[in-house]
């Protein structure tokens, strides 16, 4: 059969019967459209997530710290840890396979941070906990470069700081949005500038007089503590031994560089031993993915049972339209019309139907999905700021699917047909 | 002369839940080529079966029918679809017309499933209907025209693939004596310009064609009438 002939035949065919499809037609439309929309929220919130909880340790890397018991954001040190000191460092730096340590060093000092947020009136003051942390806690490789400064340098000279990105995150998903206050990205935070006085906060304060120090934010750290203000290792050493001089340097965490990846495994076995709880970038990616699959899953899951039905339905119609119709199948089929030819034109009807209604789907996704990401940008700011949209369309995935939701019937479709249209022809033609 | 269609031994039964009733037994017919036949019986008597059978509809039979030299029980389906195709018109008894169509895509349509080119297709479909009266109403759905032109329309779609033998179950039952009369000149007048065997089921029809099949007692006599 001609292809053009094909098209007129099936054109002709369906004259007047589009109608019958209607309901099934816009229940697949709505059902398409919201897959659509849960797919690209799915892995929009997924991405979004992925980047609050990521972690800048690479695969060879092992965050260790002192045993503690996690509630929530708090965490409790346990009784039975062992102290994260100086000699603990040596000892982790002779494990074999560990190449390099990069500590955060605790500042037994206390200390508030004040200033004017930018853009809003008044000022603020907040008592900080000081971590010493070397370069390898800090995201930007350029950052690193500066961050150097002693305790006994001219309080003139600016003393470089880091914060935890999550506590950016925090604010931008919760502090800004329950004050009305403006989201702030990464890329706007670094520069920003307080007064940092050592030696001091609001409920206590050490017997030598406290210092002032400007401070500047150069960066942002994945690995430092959610609270804490990172600064040079040197300058907590300093300021530690400055006020307690009697005092064991402790650390609040150290970063262990193992020579292959293959080796952490090994090196975490070790550490454990030692009493300190170990970390690596793979295990927090499993914690947080396992969760993502599970929620983007989920959704998925219960979109694509919502289309199947939906093409089921639209199955259903013609199948019924076909019974329906079976003694002008007959006709058709005694003027000459192959059991073949006739169920080739009843599965691309499926096939056009389903494939025009799942685009139509797809197009009034896309809007919804936009429309959602513009009310968020224009409502939630900051959560926008936060997750850099929560939005995301998987192309290739979702023509996947809109390719295999358009098959998948049509070939159902036609396994249905070949019976329906190939039964005896006196039978059909009595109906 | 040639036979277009040959039946040998053709025995006929439907199977019902409790009984088997036998219609047609031991039927021998020879069909000549570019001949009008009549099939006449009364009702109930398989005239209509016997019809479904020679246009190679029903093909659970025993027995052997040949068409144009062909054992109809040894092709398969889609044998059968191109022997359709290409050389048996038929006409409905409720003519079967797509109500939705105009007069033109309703004969149009089964030459479509043909390996032939739309442009031809429509020439003869236009044609057919302007030899049959109809080039008025071409355009027109179906489901607007009166009794008459729809067995018109039934007509041409039966000829559009120009078969070499047509087959109308009692195309006349619902047309008056003037019509029926119109019918046969305009069918005889396509048949003058191209021969075709023309087999019909009537009941009463005070037309003559060349052969009578009696179909009586599940038995068929034929007797000539030229």
């Amino acid at each position: 059969m001609k292809f053009r002939n094909f098209v007129r035949a099936f054109s002709f065919w369906n004259r007047g019967h589009w109608s019958s499809f209607f309901y099934s037609s816009i229940m697949l439309i709505i059902s398409t459209s919201l897959v659509f929309l849960f797919l690209s929220l799915g892995f929009g919130i997924k991405s979004a997530l992925a980047k609050i909880f990521s972690s800048s340790l690479t695969s060879g890397q092992i965050l260790v710290s002192p045993a503690v018991n996690r509630v929530g954001f708090f965490t409790v040190e346990k009784k039975s840890s062992s102290l994260l000191d100086y000699d603990a460092a040596l000892r982790i730096l002779e494990i074999e396979g560990v190449v390099a340590i990069d500590s955060q060093l605790f500042c037994a000092v206390p200390a508030s941070l004040s200033g004017h947020v930018p853009g809003i009136q008044g000022t603020y003051y907040t008592d900080v906990t000081i971590e010493g942390v070397d370069s390898s806690y800090i995201d930007d490789p350029v950052a690193r470069l500066h961050f150097k400064r002693s305790f006994y340098d001219s309080t003139a000279r600016i003393l470089p700081v880091v914060i935890s990105s999550s506590l950016l995150n925090l604010y931008n998903a919760g502090l800004a949005p329950a004050n009305r206050l403006p989201g702030i990205t990464p890329e706007a935070v670094i520069g920003f500038e307080a007064n940092l006085e050592v030696g001091r906060s609001s409920i206590t304060e050490e017997s030598l007089p406290p210092r002032l120090f400007r401070v500047k934010l150069v960066g942002l750290s994945s690995n430092l503590s959610l609270l804490a203000l990172g600064v040079p290792t040197e300058f907590v050493r300093e300021a530690n031994s400055y006020y307690h001089p009697d005092k064991p340097q402790q650390y609040s965490s150290v970063i262990v560089t193992v020579e292959s990846p293959s080796a952490v495994s090994k090196v975490v076995e070790e550490i454990e031993k030692m009493g300190f709880e170990a970390r690596t970038d793979s295990e927090l990616v499993k914690r947080t993915s396992t969760f993502l699959r599970l929620v983007t899953f989920g959704i998925t899951a219960f979109s694509l049972i919502i289309v199947i039905s939906s093409l089921t339905s639209t199955v259903y119609t013609i199948s019924r339209q076909i019974s329906e119709r079976s003694g002008q199948i007959g006709v058709l089929r005694a003027l000459g019309a192959s059991p073949s030819d006739l169920t080739k034109i009843f599965s691309f009807q499926v096939f056009s139907i389903a494939f025009a209604d799942l685009l139509l789907g797809y197009t009034f996704g896309f809007v919804l999905s936009f429309a959602l990401e513009y009310y968020i940008k224009l409502f939630l700011p900051s959560i926008y700021v936060l997750t850099g949209g929560v939005i995301t369309f998987p192309i290739i995935l979702l023509l996947i699917i809109l390719l295999a939701l358009s098959i998948i019937p049509s070939v159902t479709a036609y396994f249905i047909y070949v019976r329906t249209v190939g039964r005896n022809l006196p039978e059909l033609l009595s109906e | 002369m040639e036979s277009v269609i040959e039946v040998r031994g053709l025995n006929k039964s439907y199977k019902l839940p409790s009984e088997t009733i036998d219609v047609l037994k031991d039927v021998n017919l020879a069909v000549e080529k570019d001949r009008i036949y009549f099939i006449k019986g009364l009702s109930g008597s398989g005239k209509s079966t016997l019809l479904r059978i020679l246009g190679a509809i029903d093909t659970d039979y025993s027995g052997e029918i040949f068409f144009d030299g062909k054992n109809i029980k040894k092709l398969n389906k889609r044998e059968i679809s191109l022997m359709r195709q290409k050389m048996i018109g038929f006409v409905f008894q409720d003519f079967h017309l797509l109500g939705k169509l105009s007069a033109l895509e309703n004969v149009v349509l089964p030459a479509l499933f043909a390996d032939r080119h739309y442009k031809s297709i429509r020439e003869r479909a236009q044609w057919l209907l302007g030899r049959l009266g109809l080039e008025g109403v071409a355009s027109h759905s179906v489901n607007k025209l009166s009794r008459g032109e729809k067995q018109r329309v039934a007509f041409a779609r039966a000829l559009i693939n120009s078969p070499s033998v047509v087959l109308c179950d009692e195309p006349t039952a619902s047309l008056d004596e003037k019509n029926t009369q119109i019918l046969f000149d305009l069918v005889g007048e396509l048949r003058a310009e191209k021969p075709f065997t023309l087999i019909v089921v009537v009941h009463a029809v005070k037309l003559k064609p060349d052969y009578i099949v009696r179909v009586q007692d599940k038995k068929v006599e034929v007797t000539c009438e030229v």
